[in-house]
């Protein structure tokens, strides 16, 4: 009942101490997550914005700079017609009443530097196209003094002029290019068409970068040269050119899709460029290197989680493991201090118990010699009553030597009398135990006895008288072990280094590992009710570890048991035995 | 009182013990003095010649080895036994110096108490007599009853003849 208790006491405490382990270890890692991984997440959130900001910088100044060299291209191109239109003035056959011979010829030499040339004209200084080549014949003989782009060139202090695009008479969207050289009092103006589809053709064979979009508005926003599918022309492109010069580059969302959009400014003509792309192309690398970043940042997690949880498994292991050993150790103590206040016990109450013991012998001596006529007694009802009698009392008596041998052994397990050391040879110690009535016993018993000494045993210093009673003890609890023969006993020694090792094996019923636990515990026993007082090994235990020694078992139900003395050996004891007797 | 018979004072302080002691010893021709304490013992030694005393170690009131030390100063013949139930080896060693000629382990058999009375009478008969124990030996051997009892009693006839 005790037992149980206590046992289940045990059980308690030992899921109490797993769960602190548990909880332990789960606090350490924790602990070592936050510390490690804290650091890490605002170092490489840092990181990532500073790379983004870098990347996004840097894919904003790649579209910027390509809308810088378009925009010198255009510029360019632009300049190149202008220098087109100019070379007619200083062509040889150039004639201030060309005819229509002589345009044809000059839309055939600007065509040869620009498929974009539509047509060209020839304007007098009142403005009247005299002179016209191109698609659009009806325009000849017209009178250009009252349009706009015009009158901006006879303004402009430059000696060209670049139109806007404008449906103009021919109704068609296209742009001027018009020249203008005084000659005599006169200012005369060539001019020429170009094609914006032609333009848009140009711009796309110098727009490089992926998904990158070009087009022309003009300063009110509207589309210049723009791709088919993005617009049309002159119609209201939804920037606004003067806010996207101010601010270079932009992001703008546009029909769901954020677009990244780089303008500049021509110098030719009032006009910007603008370069798009989208903000998925723009920005790939970017989120190509940030699925990157933050695959290897869960990678490095994952391991640095892993090796943080393995190491403090570890930690943990090894503290569970020094408790557990600590634990042992408290067990330990607790059953050796339990052996010392049974032995108190025991002295106290050995005195008290063996007092009536003394008694009831006496008694059943004086009752025995009632029946016993030898000694007096009456032969009340026959001699053989008398002798039944006295046959009963023996049994009296039998019990009380019974218990006379516990207090006997309560006493002797209590009195921690210092053992009288002498040299002494373990395997003469062992045969003392065993030769004479002990083996006749076994050879009775069916148990064959195997003495397997080592010859060069050295003599160790401890109490002989005490440890035959040990062996004795561990020869009994083997003969006992084995029941009913057949079976085997084996004595052996052994010398391990600074150590003697005496071993007592049998080939009897073994014992199960809770059994094991309990042998050296005071009144545990195995034996059936009446052999054993459960003292005996609890007292060899005593007496091996007063001569600091130990003795362990190794034992498997229905396999046999085998407990191993080991008892300290001097150093050079056995070099000194040698000595000696050589002395002598 | 040259009674022939041997005298064995039994003390203890446990009554029922010295009551059947007495009785087992007395039946065995054995004069019994039985005390409940060691003060009496002593008093009681000085009337009487008593050959050997059996002493409970542990008593009320004066202790069994100041007893045993009182009846050995008193009377340097005779020999005392010291009964315990709880001595330690200390103990007994202790009462062996003071001059105990044994000590049994209580509960202790008749036998037992007879041998160790028998081991008292003989050594100091043979003291007595100068004799060595084989001489001893065939000394005891005459007779046909050879139980303890008898021998005692032969003991006693020895040292009163030598007295």
């Amino acid at each position: 009942m005790k037992n149980n208790r206590k046992s289940s006491q045990a059980e308690e405490n030992e899921k109490d101490f797993r769960g602190y382990y548990q909880r332990l270890r789960r606090r350490l890692f924790v602990s070592i997550c936050l510390a490690f991984l804290v650091p890490l997440a605002l170092l490489s959130v840092y990181f990532h914005i500073q790379f983004n900001t870098f990347l996004k910088e840097s894919s904003r100044q790649h579209l910027m700079r390509l809308a810088e060299s378009q925009r010198n291209t255009i510029d360019l191109y632009l300049q190149e017609r202008v220098a087109n239109i100019f070379s007619i003035f200083h062509r040889s056959e150039f004639h201030l009443t060309p005819n229509q011979d002589r345009m044809n010829s000059y839309l055939m030499h600007l065509k040869e530097f620009s498929d974009a040339f539509v047509d060209v004209g020839f304007m007098n200084p009142e403005g009247v196209q005299v002179g016209y080549a191109g698609p659009y014949m009806n325009l000849k003989g017209k009178d250009y003094s009252g349009e706009k782009w015009y009158r901006n060139l006879m303004e402009t202090e430059r000696n060209y002029f670049i139109s806007d695009i404008y449906m103009g008479f021919r109704n068609k969207p296209h742009f001027t290019i018009a020249v203008k050289q005084p000659v005599g009092d006169g200012l005369y103006v060539l001019r020429a068409t170009l094609d914006p589809d032609k333009i848009y053709m140009f711009l796309r064979t110098i727009t490089r970068g992926k998904g990158v979009e070009s087009s022309l508005i003009n300063m009110e926003g509207e589309y210049q040269i723009v791709a088919p599918d993005q617009g049309e022309l002159l119609s209201q492109s939804p920037h606004d050119p003067r806010r996207l010069i101010r601010q270079d580059i932009q992001e703008i969302t546009l029909d769901e899709s954020t677009q990244l959009v780089a303008a500049a400014r021509l110098t030719e003509v009032p006009w910007v460029l603008i370069v798009r792309q989208p903000l998925s192309v723009a920005y790939a690398e970017m989120y190509q290197i940030r699925r990157i970043m933050i695959g290897a940042t869960l990678l490095l997690v994952a391991i640095m989680v892993t090796a943080i949880w393995l190491t403090a498994s570890r930690l943990v292991r090894r503290a569970e493991e020094t408790e557990a050993s600590r634990q042992e150790l408290k067990t330990q103590l607790f059953h050796a201090a339990k052996l010392v206040s049974i032995g108190e016990l025991a002295a106290g109450v050995a005195h008290e118990i063996n007092n009536p013991l003394a008694v009831i012998l006496s008694q059943c001596g004086v009752i025995k010699d009632i029946f016993d006529p030898e000694y007096g007694g009456s032969e009340i009802d026959g001699q053989e009553a008398g002798r039944q009698v006295r046959e009963e009392i023996e049994i009296i008596e039998e019990a009380v030597y019974r218990a006379r041998d516990i207090t006997q052994k309560l006493l002797k397990s209590s009195r921690r009398t210092e053992p009288k050391l002498v040299e002494t040879n373990v395997n003469d110690l062992m045969d003392e135990v065993v030769d004479g009535f002990m083996e006749r016993e076994l050879k009775v018993s069916n148990i064959e006895l195997i003495r397997d000494y080592d010859p060069n045993l050295p003599n160790i210093l401890i109490d002989p008288d005490q440890i035959r009673q040990v062996i004795q003890n561990l020869v009994n609890n083997a003969v006992d072990a084995i029941e009913d023969g057949p079976g085997k006993i084996t004595l052996a020694t052994r010398r391990q280094d600074y150590e003697v090792k005496i071993m007592v094996s049998d080939t009897g019923k073994g014992m199960t590992i809770q059994e094991m636990e309990k042998i050296f515990l005071p009144f545990f026993t195995t034996k059936e009710t009446g052999r054993g007082t459960g003292l005996g090994l609890a007292i060899s235990l005593n007496i091996v570890e007063s001569m600091g020694g130990s003795i362990d078992v190794q034992s498997m139900p229905g396999a046999g048991s085998t407990f191993i003395i080991t008892l300290p050996a001097r150093r050079g004891a056995y070099e000194e035995k040698q000595e000696t007797s050589s002395n002598r | 009182m040259k009674t022939g018979k041997p005298t064995i004072m039994i003390v203890d302080d446990e009554r029922r013990f010295l009551d059947s002691m007495s009785k087992l010893l007395r039946r065995r021709g054995v004069n019994v003095i039985a005390v409940e304490q060691g003060d009496r013992a002593v008093r009681m030694a000085r009337g009487y010649p008593v050959d050997v005393a059996l002493v409970d170690l542990k008593m009320p009131g004066m202790s069994g080895l100041v007893t045993l030390r009182s009846l050995r100063e008193d009377n340097p013949e005779m020999e005392v036994v010291i009964i315990t139930g709880q001595g330690s080896d200390e103990a007994k060693q202790a009462c062996l110096d003071n001059g105990a000629f044994a000590v049994l382990d209580k509960p202790c058999t008749l036998d037992q108490i007879l041998d160790a009375a028998i081991e008292a009478v003989r050594s100091r008969v043979m003291r007595k007599l100068n004799l060595d124990d084989r001489q001893m030996d065939s000394m005891l051997d005459s007779g046909p009853d050879t139980s303890r009892p008898e021998i005692l009693r032969r003991l006693k006839a020895m040292e009163q003849e030598a007295d």
